[in-house]
This record gives C-alpha cells, sequence and structure tokens, in this order.
C-alpha cells in the first residue's frame, strides 16, 4: 500500500475549494434572478448538481460492484462504499433543497411527481445498502453481499422510475413545470450552473478519496490489531 | 437442462415438504395477513371507508398485508437454511446456485400463493369486494406481483438472514426495491375491483412481468457469490 495517498491528487482539495468558491460567487451574483420564481430559483444550482452527483455516484456504485465480483479486488469494494455514501450524501442534498425550494414556487413541500419520488426510492435503496454493511463483520462476505446489492439496486433504477411515471400519469399533476429544458437558460445561468456542477463533481471525488483513505486505514488497523492478538 | 429442473424440483420438493411437517411458515403467513386485514378496517374504518375511493384503499391494503406477511415467510424459509447450515450445503453442492435460487423463489412463491387465495377470500367477505367476477384477472394480477416478491424477497433474504441483526434488514432492503410491484400490482387490482377491464390493467401486468424477468435474471446470475463462502 502507498504511504502517502495525498501525493498524486494533493492539490485536488485547494482546486475544489477555488472552483467551489467561484461557483457559490456565480450562483448568487452572476446569474440573473428569476423573472418568475425569484430569487428561489437559485436552489436550482445546489439542487439540480447534487441530483446528477447523486446518480453519478450510484453508477459508480454499480461498476465497482460488478468489477469487485469479477476481479475480487477489495479496493474496488473499498470504492462502492466510499461511493455509496458520497451518493446518499448528495441525495439526502437533493430531497432537502428540493422541498426548500418546492415551498415558495409550487405552494407545497412534496409533490410525488415521478423524479422526485425516485429519487427518494432510489435514496432508500442506498440507505438500505449502507446498512448492509454495516451491519455485517466478515469483510469478504459483506464485500460480496454489497456488491450483489449495489447491481441490483441500480438495475432496478429504471423500472422503478417507469412504474412512478405511469402511477402519476393517471393523477393531474398538481402544479405546472416550466418546459424548454436547458436551450431556454440564458448565458449567465449555464454560467452558475455548469460551475456549480464542476463544484459539486470535485467535491463528490474529494469525499469518496478522502472515504477510501479512511476505509484503507482501517482495514491496516484491523489486519494489526489482528496481528497482534495472534503473536 | 434436466439436471437443471431436477435441482430445482429438489429444492422444491424439500421446501414443501419442510413446511407440510413443522407448518411454520404458512400458517404465520395466512394469519398475520388476515390480522393486517382487519387492522386496517380500523385504521381506515369499516371496509376501507366508503365512496370511490373505497376500491383503491381496499387494493393497497390487500397487497400490503400481503407484503408483510410475505417478509415473516421470507425469513422463515432463509431462517431454516441458517440454523440447518443449508447454505454451506447449497454452496458444497455441485448443483447450478441459479436453480437452487429459482427452486427457492417456487417454494417461496407456493407458500405466498396459498396465502393470497384466502386473503383475497377474506377481502370479499370482510370488504365486500366482488372477487369471483374477475377471479381470473385477479389470478393473473396475483401470479405476476408474486413471482416479482418472490424473486426479490429471495434474494434479499438470503442475505439479511446472515447479518448480525437477521431478519430486521429484510424490509429494509426487499421494500425500496418492490416499489414497481406494489405500484403495479394495486393499480391492477383496483382497475379489476372497481369493474374495469383489461384496458386499464393490461400494461400494470407487462410491467411486473418486465419486473420479473429483470429480477429473475440478475439475481439467478448473481446468487452465486451470495452462497459464496
Amino acid at each position: 500500500m502507498r504511504r502517502n495517498e495525498r501525493g498524486a491528487f494533493g492539490w485536488l482539495p485547494v482546486l475544489t475549494l477555488c472552483v467551489l468558491a467561484f461557483a457559490i460567487f456565480a450562483d448568487l451574483f452572476i446569474a440573473g434572478t428569476d423573472r418568475l420564481q425569484g430569487p428561489p430559483q437559485r436552489i436550482f444550482y445546489i439542487h439540480v448538481p447534487s441530483a446528477w452527483v447523486a446518480y453519478f455516484a450510484f453508477f459508480l456504485v454499480f461498476i465497482f460492484s460488478i468489477r469487485y465480483l469479477a476481479k475480487r479486488n477489495p479496493d474496488d469494494d473499498i470504492r462502492a462504499h466510499a461511493s455509496a455514501e458520497a451518493g446518499v450524501v448528495f441525495c439526502t442534498l437533493v430531497l432537502i433543497t428540493g422541498p426548500i425550494w418546492a415551498r415558495p414556487v409550487w405552494g407545497v413541500w412534496w409533490t410525488w411527481d415521478a423524479r422526485l419520488t425516485t429519487t427518494l426510492i432510489l435514496w432508500m435503496i442506498y440507505v438500505g445498502y449502507l446498512m448492509l454493511r454495516a451491519y455485517m463483520t466478515e469483510p469478504e462476505q459483506r464485500a460480496r453481499f454489497a456488491a450483489v446489492m449495489g447491481i441490483v439496486g441500480f438495475l432496478n433504477v429504471p423500472v422503478v422510475h417507469m412504474s412512478v411515471e405511469w402511477w402519476r400519469t393517471l393523477h393531474p399533476k398538481p402544479v405546472v413545470m416550466r418546459s424548454g429544458g436547458l436551450r431556454d437558460l440564458p448565458d449567465s445561468m449555464h454560467v452558475a450552473l455548469w460551475s456549480s456542477l464542476l463544484a459539486f463533481t470535485l467535491l463528490f471525488v474529494c469525499f469518496v478519496r478522502k472515504r477510501a483513505q479512511i476505509e484503507r486505514l482501517n482495514v491496516r488497523v484491523e489486519e494489526a490489531r489482528a496481528a497482534r492478538e495472534d503473536g | 437442462m434436466r439436471r437443471f429442473f431436477s435441482v430445482l424440483l429438489a429444492v422444491v420438493e424439500k421446501d414443501l415438504r419442510l413446511e407440510w411437517r413443522t407448518k411454520e411458515s404458512l400458517l404465520v403467513m395466512v394469519v398475520f395477513a388476515l390480522l393486517v386485514l382487519t387492522l386496517f378496517s380500523f385504521a381506515f374504518g369499516p371496509g376501507g371507508g366508503s365512496g370511490e375511493n373505497a376500491r383503491a384503499v381496499q387494493a393497497g391494503i390487500l397487497w400490503i398485508s400481503f407484503l408483510f406477511a410475505c417478509v415473516i415467510g421470507l425469513s422463515r424459509t432463509m431462517g431454516v437454511e441458517r440454523e440447518s447450515t443449508g447454505f454451506s450445503a447449497m454452496y458444497a453442492s455441485p448443483a447450478d446456485p441459479s436453480a437452487l435460487y429459482l427452486g427457492k423463489v417456487v417454494s417461496v412463491a407456493v407458500l405466498m400463493g396459498i396465502m393470497e387465495f384466502v386473503g383475497f377470500a377474506v377481502l370479499a367477505v370482510l370488504y365486500h369486494a366482488d372477487v369471483w367476477k374477475s377471479a381470473g384477472a385477479l389470478a393473473l394480477i396475483a401470479a405476476s406481483a408474486t413471482l416479482g416478491v418472490a424473486a426479490a424477497g429471495t434474494l434479499f433474504s438470503a442475505m439479511s438472514a446472515r447479518t448480525r441483526t437477521r431478519e430486521v434488514l429484510l424490509p429494509v432492503l426487499m421494500f425500496p426495491a418492490l416499489v414497481p410491484v406494489l405500484i403495479a400490482a394495486v393499480k391492477a387490482t383496483e382497475a379489476h375491483l372497481g369493474g374495469g377491464g383489461w384496458a386499464d390493467s393490461r400494461d400494470w401486468i407487462r410491467l411486473m412481468l418486465v419486473y420479473d424477468v429483470v429480477f429473475l435474471v440478475a439475481a439467478s446470475v448473481v446468487f452465486e457469490y451470495i452462497l459464496e463462502e
């Protein structure tokens, strides 16, 4: 194991902080105020990047889980674990910022909209993933079970989304969401959105690296303890 | 291929014989489902409330009670494997892990099917639901939902049975994954209880079949990693 993990990407946290500072500035000052929604619309710059990062994180869990089962490298298990944890953090952020944004704009804290509901269920699936890990002691078995959960959970996401979407189409949409997508955004909002997305992605990478580093140290501590008890 | 099915049938036979002799799971499942069906009547008012929403409430009550009851059944059947070192035996045997998995799924589904039969009958009596008029449709809905629940439940209970907290974790792992089945089963059941036709339930049944296929295939592939020791 490398002695100093910080070596290769030691500058990453610094870069993340700089981008994050710029993104916050862009979100608050560069981007214009939305004419219809007013200042609450700025939550968009936290909400949407968090959602993208969360989905990306769960995709990484899926990939690392497959890799673990194929190659049995414990490091893949550590990476899957770290991605899942960071993913749950960002997913939680989505679920917290969503209602804060919805309340002033839609007049309700929550609507059972397809994307919202899918995100909620996704959050539950990966909280389950983390709980499964927490309640298992044997590292090798834990890694295998978690990998199975990471694969099956991710495969389930499209089916969940489809079912929730059909479930909702039978009801009237409580609020009309403005459509038009990204093309309708003015340039200043693009700057804010993309810088936030970059900042959140870098932040995610920092979290995962740090978490994986801690976990590797944990493994070494366990090994040292076991060695001492044996000797 | 013949070997595959003989393994599958051997697991089913073993599980059902065990159940026949001990009657440990099925009885508890049925009684628990009845209990939940009754309790919901107290929670929502007699017969699941009145008005046009009653059918939707009844369909929801029915499937929630089935889901809860099957958690008990699943914990039992996997608990037995753990206590009798069945997992080690399965791993040690040269049998295809996916055949072992599918055998478990079938035996769980059979137990659930019996429980659901009783559940529908009780729904007809306690909630004045017109079950017999569309019995065929309801049987098809129940079959596709049961397969999905058994497929997901067997995989997750094989994992949760071997965690420190044992069965406690099963619903936490299983229920979020079963959301599509629950939605589809409730919607399709509601359509037929309310006198609606295939037009209202066809897509939901298809959704459940897609879920069944995805889960059965994925879980059959990964089940060997669960058995490994």
